[in-house]
């Protein structure tokens, strides 16, 4: 037993200092002038990359508020979207119900990347190139995937019971999902959110094709410095991207937490 | 005029029937029970009577009117169902108040229902807790006063005590029974188990393959079923085949007197338990051999081997296996079948 508590704990441990080494070497670069090889420490420090970050000139944070802005529009909107898409795939059969599937997975298998030149000569047409819908529209694509993989399994394994439930109970179609469909799948909706989120805040490339560089997201400003090679700067917008991400998950369950009490009790 | 009327209602799925031609008929204040196998249908006729399903053909009336158009919401017939479902993520007092927010009630009065119906179920004290801090019967309760809440016209029990253990079961059946009884609501019970039908019910509607084989009072049921398959619902039964002649029955083992009875071949249904067992210098009717016993402490079941046919009996006396025994057989609760394999 003892043996395997140490291994156990080895592993831990070793975990954690993998995850963590990235994290403050990045956050020691955000702070040092310059860090040339071999040295295990730099020689010089600065507040250069922070003051930058801050000034009015570079913009960060209206950008950084923005890019926040738009990806919860796109988590908002592949909610809307994907919980009764998931709901529908999980509990009833219908004709054509595989295609339906398929064609929702598509973008796991082929990257949207591939595809991208043809949706903007489509968007260009539509006047939804370089708008911020536009944008929107075209990050719902790598995202809903991802968000009605984890719903319709939650769907499933709760099934339809508790809606039969509210039913006989008098509550109308309306009253059933907001008082007992949401609630029993917010857990679900958290993940969903979180990964939905978290795929938006990181798109590049479809941002930079669809938005025709009118539309700038975090991303875009982050990635001329990763590029070109100023760590220092690179730096500090990266722990400002990583500490964003976590701020707006973190809300995000908070919020879901203040209206339906959740626990580990769900799924029976 | 009865409360709740099934009219010659069929459903199937896809092409597997489940329902063929029930009709059932349910008084006011009366608890009646729908048994049978599992796959027999019951529990769809339980989804259809609450408007979860919709019929085939048929009719659903609730006090002579037919409710198919009224939505299940507003039909105020509340199923409990077998596991519950207690909406896991509000406390019993929030369980029990769901019905009446959703019809909106107000709230002071919202608060004095709940604490009615807790006070009934006696689950006073528990209104914050949530139901995965329940124990099974403490969880039957809760959704029992979260159905009696919104006061239904009937109440629809869906196998409601089989996820309890023996003793449990036992007690919230009479708890159940007392508030039914109390409230004097119409209640339609589905169980597989016999036992629990003839217990609680003031009905029986027996079901086998989708029809309801026969429906009446628990003892009309037991005593004088309408063919062999409802007889032999209720457990192992005897049949002696034989003619009746001059108002005696014949049969290769027995003749005894017997009344009222056409004179054609026919087959005598005797229960175990009218079947006693004695030694052999006292039995007067039939002798046979001891072929193979089951003791259950209270009873024992014995297999008896008469003139090569099996006698299944009941009794409290001890006899080992190749014992010669004799059986005094009661023909006052026989019940006579025509014998339809004559040759």
């Amino acid at each position: 037993m003892a043996r395997k508590g140490i291994v156990f704990r080895i592993i831990t441990y070793a975990a954690a200092f993998l995850l963590a080494v990235p994290l403050l070497v990045i956050l020691v670069w955000s702070f040092a002038n310059n860090w040339p090889w071999p040295l295990v420490f730099p020689k010089e420090f600065g507040l250069r990359g922070w003051e930058y970050f801050f000034s009015p000139t570079s913009n960060s944070i209206s950008i950084l508020l923005y890019s926040i802005l738009l990806s919860l529009t796109v988590t908002l909107i592949t909610l809307l979207v994907t919980i009764p898409a998931s709901r529908a795939l999980a509990l009833y059969e219908f004709k054509g119900k595989k295609l339906v599937e398929i064609l929702i997975l598509a973008p796991l298998i082929v990257s949207p990347v591939a595809v991208a030149m043809g949706i903007h000569q489509l968007f260009i047409k539509l006047r939804l190139a370089n708008t911020f819908f536009g944008v929107v529209l075209v990050h719902l694509i790598p995202c809903i995937p991802y968000s009605v993989r984890i719903l319709k399994n939650i769907f499933e394994s709760v099934g339809d019971k508790f809606q039969m439930q509210g039913k006989v109970l008098g509550a109308s179609p309306i009253q059933n999902f907001i008082y007992v469909t949401l609630p029993i799948i917010s857990p679900g909706i958290l993940s969903a959110a979180s990964l939905v989120f978290t795929v938006s805040f990181s798109q590049y490339f479809l941002t930079f094709l669809i938005g025709g560089g009118r539309i700038i997201t975090y991303p875009m400003v982050m990635f001329p410095f990763v590029q070109s090679g100023d760590r220092m700067l690179a730096s500090v917008y990266s722990i400002v991207f990583i500490l964003a991400s976590l701020i707006c998950l973190r809300s995000m369950d908070r919020l879901l937490k203040k209206y339906y009490k959740r626990g580990d009790y769900f799924y029976l | 005029m009865p409360q709740i009327e099934l009219v010659n209602i069929t459903k199937s799925f896809g092409d597997k029937i489940v329902l063929k031609n029930i009709n059932l008929q349910v008084e006011e204040g009366k608890l009646i029970s729908l048994l049978g196998p599992s796959g027999c249908g019951k529990t769809t006729t339980l989804k259809i009577i609450a408007g979860l399903l919709t019929p085939d053909e048929g009719d659903v009336l609730f006090d002579g009117s037919s409710v198919l158009k009224v939505p299940v919401e507003k039909r105020g017939a509340v199923i409990v169902f077998q596991d519950y479902l207690l909406f896991p993520h509000l406390s019993v007092f929030e369980n029990v108040e769901f019905g009446l927010k959703m019809a909106k009630v107000d709230k002071e009065k919202r608060k004095e229902k709940v604490k009615d119906m807790l006070r009934l179920v006696e689950m006073e004290g528990y209104e914050e807790k949530y139901p995965h801090e329940l124990s099974g019967g403490q969880k039957q309760r809760v959704a029992l006063a979260r159905a009696l809440a919104v006061e239904p016209k009937v109440l629809l029990l869906d196998e409601p005590f089989s996820n309890l253990d023996t003793r449990l079961r036992e007690s919230m059946r009479d708890f159940i029974l007392e508030i039914q009884k109390k409230l004097n609501i119409t209640t339609i019970l589905v169980t597989h188990d016999k036992e629990e039908a003839l217990m609680m019910s003031d009905r029986i509607a027996l079901m086998l393959n989708g029809t309801i084989k026969q429906y009446g009072s628990p003892i009309e049921l037991y005593e004088r079923p309408v063919d062999e398959e409802v007889a032999n619902f209720f457990g192992r039964r005897n049949y002696i085949k034989g003619r009746i002649e001059k108002g005696r029955f014949i049969s290769d083992i027995i003749a005894v007197d017997v009344e009222n009875i056409e004179e054609e071949p026919v087959k005598a249904m005797i229960k175990p338990e009218d079947m006693e067992l004695v030694a052999a210098e006292d039995a007067y009717q039939v002798l046979g051999t001891v072929k193979m016993r089951k003791y259950a402490g209270d009873r024992i079941y014995y297999t008896i081997e008469v003139k090569g046919m099996d006698m299944e009996c009941i009794s409290n006396r001890i006899f080992n296996v190749g014992d010669r025994v004799g059986i005094n057989v009661d023909f006052t609760s026989a019940v006579f079948f025509k014998d339809d394999n004559e040759v």
